[in-house]
């Protein structure tokens, strides 16, 4: 009976030690809000292949996306040093390729700390306080909820003037 | 109008309950013939001479899983004989057998080895016919992270915690030098964490914020299932291993965000945990001396041990 214990014992301590944890960041590591291209007339996903996004005010007008890789979506990250984000979008479509028709999206917003996880790590969570935006081309903006964590899930939604053709206006 | 109807309503239901109960208050013990001449009290040599009668003219037989089956000859009706089958063991050991104290030395042992939270707990519980084993625990924890990948430092101060439940030994009428148990527990911490020196570093925007989620009270309770063992040493000094699942029932969610660790219980990821216990027996000798004498099965009281 003594051995069958001791055996016992070692298997259980080697399963204590092994893998009895769930490791690893499954959200995003920073609250960054996913926003969604959805067509205004029928508020179906859209993908739109010649949408340019940068933040105003971002180095070098770095672009958070690019022309010529079709998006149905695209991650907007939130400025933590102030209190809003403006993110510029231009259309890089033939007829509507002019700075005059881009349009812009700014958020207002309160940053709250947050703990996530050990491995997500610890973040502003941002609590949107106010949309506003152009509507060149834009119908309008949403925002799912108004608290944007580090949930990789969609938390806004902007709404295009698409036409028939599938290009927009 | 509607008044008036619940009110019917009421007095209605109110009769059906109560008129009922008035009429059993009512009945009168009946003694007639047939219950002065039937024997009320079935006497237990009478069903012993039956039960001899019945056995005297079956046959049996022995079914595929080794039970004696009884055969009627005159009814042909198969039963089973109630005498026949085998009783439970009774206990060998007193209900007050021993009462154990012990510590557990798996978080200082893993914090040797690089764990970054923990610290000790002891506990105290009162073996009952060597088999159940009422348990309280109560201990101290603590924790401080810096992850070497991460943005900040996880601060918890020392706090204490509790568990309450029970084992159940079953070998519970063999040698108990040697202890195979279920456990089951309720654990509850009160404590504080914060979070320290964190660093923002935004690729995009190309800026960097430092900030700080400060201490913040929080509590949480959970429930422990598991199996360990116990093996005696030398004398009254036993050591014993047990693995157990956990799962938190009930916590604080401050808006700043849940404490990574719980003292007692460990991190949030870990659905497991581990305990490693040293225990001194103390036995209630009037009782389990008289006992283990009878028995014959060598009990760890004070003089073994010397």
């Amino acid at each position: 009976m003594g051995k069958i214990l001791r055996l016992i014992a070692v298997m259980s301590v080697g399963c204590a030690l092994y893998g009895c944890s769930t490791d690893g960041c499954t959200d995003l590591r920073s609250a960054i809000p996913k926003a969604d291209f959805l067509n205004s007339a029928t508020a179906e996903p859209v993908s739109l292949d010649s949408l340019q996004v940068h933040g105003v005010g971002a180095p070098g007008d770095s672009l958070i996306l690019a022309a010529g890789t079709a998006a149905q979506s695209v991650y907007l990250p939130m400025r933590s040093t102030a209190t809003s984000t403006t993110w510029c979008l231009s259309y890089k479509w033939k007829l509507l390729d002019d700075p005059r028709l881009n349009d812009t999206i700014t958020f207002g917003y309160t940053s709250e700390p947050y703990f996530a996880s050990a491995e997500c790590g610890a973040m502003y969570r941002y609590r949107i306080k106010e949309i506003s935006y152009t509507t060149h081309i834009i119908d309008s903006v949403k925002a799912v909820d108004s608290l944007i964590t580090n949930l990789d899930v969609s938390q806004l939604q902007i709404f295009f003037r698409v036409s028939e053709e599938g290009g927009e206006q | 109008m509607s008044r008036r109807s619940d009110l019917i309503a009421v007095l209605a239901v109110a009769a059906l309950l109560f008129v009922p109960a008035l009429g059993q208050r009512r009945v009168t013990p009946v003694n007639n013939a047939a219950t002065r001449t039937q024997p009320v009290v079935d006497k237990e040599g009478d069903s012993l001479r039956a039960l001899e009668r019945r056995r005297a003219r079956s046959t049996q037989y022995e079914d595929e899983t080794g039970k004696i089956i009884m055969v009627d000859t005159v009814t042909g009706q198969e039963w089973i004989d109630s005498t026949l089958l085998p009783k439970a063991p009774p206990m060998k050991y007193s209900l007050m057998y021993a009462m154990n104290i012990g510590v557990n030395l798996w978080d200082p042992v893993m914090r040797m080895f690089g764990q970054h939270y923990g610290g000790a707990d002891a506990h105290v519980n009162i073996s009952l016919h060597n088999r159940y084993l009422p348990t309280f625990e109560m201990g101290f924890g603590t924790a401080k992270n810096t992850p070497a990948d991460q943005n900040f430092t996880y601060r918890s101060p020392l706090a204490p915690y509790f568990k309450i439940g029970a084992d159940y030994n079953f070998l519970y009428n063999s040698n108990p030098d040697y202890q195979f148990f279920a456990l089951a527990r309720y654990g509850f911490s009160a404590f504080k964490f914060s979070v320290d020196d964190i660093t923002l570093n935004d690729g995009y925007w190309g800026e960097t914020s430092k900030f700080s989620i400060p201490s913040t009270s929080v509590s949480a309770g959970w429930f422990e299932i598991g199996i360990g063992l116990k093996v005696r040493l030398w004398g009254p000094i036993s050591a014993g291993w047990s693995l157990k699942y956990h799962q938190i029932l009930h916590r604080s969610h401050p808006a700043t965000g849940d404490a990574w660790y719980i003292p007692g219980y460990g991190t949030e990821g870990s659905s497991l945990s581990g305990s490693f216990n040293v225990t001194y027996t103390i036995p209630f000798r009037q009782h389990s001396q008289q006992l283990a004498d009878t028995a014959s099965i060598p009990y760890p009281d004070a003089e073994g041990a010397r």
